[in-house]
């Protein structure tokens, strides 16, 4: 009984504690409440969405808005709202692949250039904003025309051309640290360079690069929903948000909600991390401190 | 020679090798492309013949360096070949859009300073404030909006309801309203946070201190010795910024029918012109390191510790 009651009062008071975290960090609790909205969406639509998003019924073709179709219908009579729940896991695959992608390429980069320094400072460095430089839509809408249309392609060629933040940041980190006390103990008991990087450096630069982490999905997701809506990216019937804005722009004046709905939820999600981002930034890297 | 001048020059020496590496990059990119150039300009129906004669004559019978040479030699004397579908000289057709592009883009990017500048000093003043959550939460939330959606609905308020703007095409003034619109708003929270964030900083300064210490305006401090200062990175952003609102000029554009490089480059992929894609993702290069060349050489000017640090070795 004891150990129970210990048990439900640390449960308790670390509701308690989360609470107050959540009290005191605004951004991070509205952002948590609306990513945990779009998460439920992803991973409930094919229980609870009320159509399969390609169920295609030509007599209720382009209706408003109604009882039986909260959202209306688009041109080949689906329901929209089925569609956009679905779209929703397809939105945060994409978010989420694309910043991880970026991380994994611009991490290794940014830990080379600011360990390292001199020539290979030099050489990553000049890459890095040459890249960062240049119009990543642009960029990414090359990459798409030598590799080929699709939602894997776009996933791709927008990671490829947005890793440079991550490189900065971990760079700009890294070389905070190379002249660190525990470093330089570290090289002088003849750690590995390897070794120095992964287990010294590595835990201490992971707080700034899941802030940016966080900030890169809503920038992803408005990128390769761009590259869908120019018919570069997801193809029908996929219920990308993207695809369907495209196809809902031809019908924009005579059915406007089928372009509207996809949009607000694109909004409604690049908010959440954007505000999940600025409330993890608060919490784990006050340097960099917005609020 | 005067540090300034000294390390403009420096600065326009270091913009030229990295043309030079785009230039190599699109060349072998476009060497990739799975399609022969000669091919797609004369068609499939010519003789082996004639093909030959057009590789002789467009210098793809040579190395690979000398057929770079030559494209390179080509590009510098304003020769980006002919389009595949409207056989038009690409750099003619790039000159003719390229104006409406400035003119959009440049508006666009005004705008957001003239909203942004404000907004921003406003909530650093009243740091914590209820106007402070307002600037931050307002221009955040058309940061997450993607610019085309705004567009679009735009066109719905405006095409269906209130009918008293153009939503398509150029013309006069009017025209450019709704497409300025949804490339602005969601570049103003970028000035909002960096305005807040600099002035916030430069506040703390003490200098800034001194001033209010002497007993001048408070309106006076935060004007000529705050906002002037904040002001530099909040200028070079200006000019890093650019650039990439040309890369969302291409969705604006296409949403628009507004007849800039953007939408070009649109009808040039979806129709594999690829001499047109080429062209245009060159002056963009070109742009955009002309544009960083400008913001740095501008932040030494403002800010001397620049020049003497970089320039003056």
């Amino acid at each position: 009984m004891a150990v129970r009651a210990g048990l439900a009062s640390r449960t308790a008071s670390g509701a308690a504690k989360l609470a107050t975290l959540l009290a005191s960090n605004p951004y991070l609790a509205a952002g948590s409440a609306i990513i945990g909205f779009v998460l439920f969406l992803a991973v409930a639509a094919p229980l609870v969405s009320p159509y399969h998003y390609a169920e295609v019924n030509m007599e209720e073709r382009l209706m408003p808005p109604c009882p039986k179709h909260p959202f209306g219908t688009d041109q080949y009579g689906r329901d929209v709202l089925s569609r956009v729940m679905y779209g929703a896991s397809i939105a945060l695959w994409v978010g989420v692949l694309v910043a991880a992608i970026e991380a994994a390429i611009g991490i290794p980069l940014g830990l080379l250039a600011g360990y390292f320094g001199g020539k290979v400072d030099r050489v990553i460095s000049a890459v890095t904003d040459m890249i960062w430089a240049f119009p990543p839509l642009i960029l990414a809408l090359g990459i798409v025309t030598m590799i080929g249309a699709g939602l894997t392609q776009v996933v791709i060629a927008i990671a490829v051309v947005s890793w440079a933040p991550f490189t900065r940041v971990t760079r700009a980190k890294t070389q905070s640290l190379v002249n660190k006390e525990f470093v330089i103990a570290a090289r002088a008991i003849g750690e590995s360079s390897l070794s120095i990087l992964t287990r010294y450096i590595l835990p201490n630069i992971m707080a700034p690069n899941l802030v940016l982490l966080t900030l890169t999905i809503p920038s992803a997701i408005l990128s390769t929903t761009a590259l869908s809506f120019l018919g570069f990216g997801a193809q029908p019937p996929t219920p990308d948000w993207g695809a369907m804005l495209s196809e809902g722009a031809d019908y924009l004046l005579s059915a406007p909600w089928i372009a509207t709905f996809p949009g607000v939820f694109i909004v409604i999600t690049a908010l959440g991390f954007n505000l999940l981002g600025d409330g993890l930034r608060d919490l784990l890297d006050p340097t960099l401190r917005v609020g | 020679m005067p540090a300034l001048l000294r390390y403009v020059v420096k600065r326009m020496l270091i913009g030229i090798p990295i043309v030079l590496g785009v230039t190599i990059i699109l060349f072998i990119a476009t060497r990739a492309i799975p399609a022969d150039p000669i091919v797609l300009l004369a068609g499939e129906r010519v003789t082996r013949e004639r093909i030959e004669e057009l590789r002789r004559m467009w210098g793809l019978d040579q190395p690979l360096y000398m057929q770079y040479l030559i494209w390179l030699y080509n590009i510098l004397h304003g020769n980006m070949g002919v389009s595949i579908v409207t056989k038009q000289p690409v750099f003619d057709l790039i000159m003719e859009r390229l104006p409406y592009t400035l003119q959009l883009t440049v508006t666009s990017l005004l705008i957001a300073y003239a909203a942004g500048i404000p907004m921003g000093v406003y909530a650093a003043l009243r740091r914590g404030s209820l106007g402070d959550y307002a600037a931050i939460g307002f221009s955040t939330f058309f940061y997450s909006m993607p610019s085309y959606w705004l567009g679009l609905m735009l066109m719905v308020v405006f095409g269906l309801y209130l009918r008293v703007l153009p939503i398509s095409g150029a013309g006069g003034p009017e025209h450019l309203v709704l497409p300025v619109l949804s490339l602005s708003l969601p570049s103003i929270a970028t000035v909002v946070r960096l305005v807040r964030a600099e002035m916030l900083e430069v506040l703390m300064e003490d200098y800034v201190r001194t001033a209010f210490a002497k007993g001048l305006p408070s309106r006076l401090v935060h004007l000529r010795h705050a906002l002037r200062n904040a002001l530099i990175p909040v200028t070079v952003l200006f000019f890093l910024q650019l650039p990439w609102l040309i890369g969302g000029a291409v969705v604006i554009e296409t949403v628009f029918a507004w007849p800039g490089m953007g939408r070009l480059l649109y009808n040039a992929i979806i129709q594999l012109d690829y001499p047109v894609i080429q062209g245009i993702i060159l002056i963009i290069a070109v742009l955009t390191v002309a544009s960083n060349t400008l913001g740095d050489i501008i932040l030494a000017a403002l800010d001397p510790r620049i020049r003497l640090e970089r320039g003056g070795e």
